[in-house]
């Protein structure tokens, strides 16, 4: 997450006295209670230079595990595993043009814009021929889960400057701390970016019931097995028959 | 209607969760099987993680069968110092169980250790017991002049050293046969997310030799403390059972294990062991296509 945010601050501070863009969040918290079942959060702005706007939300990271099946005496083995580390939970663009047409590879795979620019490095000494099938997968995984996704073309301005986007987050984001980029892009290049924090988080009983199944595992299981046992002598106390 | 489950990390459909609980509690109050083997594959398949599927299932599965032994104690129908050497052994069992779930898992090769367990141990007892109970039924169908037979056939396993006297079984045998066995089964429950019962239920059949009306009141006794001590565990050493998700299938479970004890009492024991068989070796048939067959997707992807 450093090695991202350290050229953003570069670039806001060198934007900084013309303050070509302004943006922000509907909310900077997605509170999941009982009945989350994903939720949209708006993000909007104002561009004082006509370009492009790409907005970028990058989830927590993860250190997933992609392991290859292979055969092995007619049964489906998982065979060889790469440990992959640093890879964002959840990764959703939108942008005002398809992505390609506003910057080169180059410029999107260095600021990890695009699902398929994240940098997704792997633990040990791989080649790098052998980890691409791997990674693909692992790609392929998230966005099947909804948790990578591109809306080329949904970022929509309201008039000359002001701008906005509702970036969709599904039922099964994440908890942890994410960041939303802004970007204005202008003849290909990011003449300016902003980037906010934003928190997912458990609110409510959900939060507190969490927390006391890590925090005093043994107490959470004993209440859990003394609840079953009561349901089950209440379930079978109601259908006795007289 | 959707509600969020805090450990899983999902929200599910409400309806589609309480009516999986019921049917497991259905085929658990009917066969005195916990229906393990049914549930966790069925939570998986609604997108639960499977480690929160085998802790939660086991949870559930605690109420399912408390519900189901208290209706079968109510007709007499449990042999506790039967229960109790068992339980003993599923004490020890579940936490070999356990320990070698997390080894496992560690290496990747919990799923297939899984699948292949499954395969074997749903084939052979489902073959088994499909093959005594149809000629059995076969048998009462043509009408030929049922031959009297012993209680049970008299094995060498059964003349081992400390020999107890079970009086509801009618039954006097060596104490290691039933210890050996629950330690068997407290292992399998805490590998696979299930309580054992349809492992159970046929050797205790078949190996000690009791009667099919106890037999069912007695798995479901022995059960509700293996599945509550292997619901412990995975609670204590993953952080895995999910209270809400639990509370969910067994609101569902409940209900419907004593409407299965009532429809079991109304059948004969040959005729659940034969229904059971079905169910048990059309499961194992889906199993095995799953490990032979060519998966949709070349790669995994797990957390951590």
């Amino acid at each position: 997450m450093r090695r991202l945010i350290a050229p953003l601050i570069a670039l806001m501070a060198g934007a900084a006295q013309a303050q070509p863009l302004v943006t922000d969040l509907s909310s900077h918290l997605i509170a999941i209670t009982s009945s989350y079942a994903g939720t949209e959060l708006l993000i909007y702005g104002a561009a004082e230079v006509a370009g492009d706007v790409v907005v970028v939300v990058r989830g927590p990271e993860e250190q997933p595990t992609v392991w290859r099946k292979d055969r092995v005496l007619g049964l489906w083995v998982n065979r060889d595993a790469r440990r992959f580390y640093g890879v964002p939970g959840f990764h959703a663009v939108a942008a005002t043009r398809p992505l390609r047409d506003i910057a080169s590879g180059e410029t999107l795979a260095r600021l990890q814009i695009g699902d398929d620019a994240i940098r997704l490095p792997a633990r040990g000494r791989h080649d790098e021929l052998t980890l691409a099938p791997y990674r693909q997968a692992l790609i392929e995984a998230k966005r099947e889960a909804g948790l990578y996704s591109a809306q080329a073309g949904e970022v929509s301005f309201l008039g000359p400057r002001l701008f906005r986007v509702g970036m969709a987050f599904p039922a099964n984001v994440p908890i942890g701390t994410y960041t939303a980029e802004v970007y204005l892009f202008r003849n290909g290049t990011a003449i300016a970016a902003q980037a906010m924090p934003l928190f997912v988080d458990k609110i409510g009983w959900e939060r507190q019931l969490a927390a006391m199944a890590t925090r005093h595992p043994g107490w959470y299981g004993l209440a859990a097995v003394m609840l079953a046992l009561a349901a089950g002598y209440l379930g079978a106390l109601a259908f006795r028959r007289n | 209607m959707q509600l969020y489950l805090p450990i899983a990390e999902m929200s599910v459909n409400l309806f589609l969760i309480v009516g999986i609980g019921g049917l497991i509690g259905f085929m658990s109050g009917l066969f005195g099987v916990g229906g393990g083997f049914l549930l966790t594959p069925a939570l998986i398949f609604t997108g639960v993680p499977p480690a929160v599927a085998v802790g939660t299932g086991a949870n559930e599965l605690v109420a399912t069968s408390i519900s189901g032994a208290i209706a079968h104690w109510r007709r007499g129908n449990v042999d506790f110092a039967m229960g109790g050497v068992l339980l003993t052994g599923g004490a020890v069992g579940s936490l070999g169980g356990t320990w070698l779930f997390g080894v496992l898992k560690g290496i990747g090769q919990i799923e297939l250790t899984i699948g292949v367990s499954y395969v074997v141990l749903l084939g052979t007892v489902g073959g088994l017991m499909f093959q005594e109970s149809a000629r059995q039924l076969l048998k009462a169908r043509t009408g030929s002049p049922q031959p009297r037979t012993k209680l049970h056939e008299h094995r060498w396993f059964h003349g081992l050293p400390l020999k107890l006297r079970f009086r509801r079984s009618k039954l006097y045998i060596s104490a290691l046969l039933p210890f050996g066995l629950g330690t068997g089964i407290g292992f399998l429950a805490a590998m696979m997310g299930v309580g054992g019962g349809f492992i159970l239920v046929p050797a205790m059949i078949y190996l000690l030799g009791m009667p099919t009306q106890l037999v069912i009141g007695t798995s479901l006794f022995q059960v509700t403390f293996v599945t509550g001590f292997s619901a412990y565990l995975h609670a204590l050493n993953n952080q895995s059972v999910d209270i809400v998700l639990a509370l969910l299938l067994l609101a569902g479970g409940v209900v419907g294990a004593q409407f299965g004890a009532r429809l079991g009492a109304n059948l004969s024991g040959v005729q659940l062991r034969f229904m059971l068989s079905v169910i048990v070796l059309a499961l194992a048939v889906k199993l095995a296509f799953g490990l032979f067959a060519e998966p949709d997707a070349p790669y995994l992807v797990t957390r951590g």
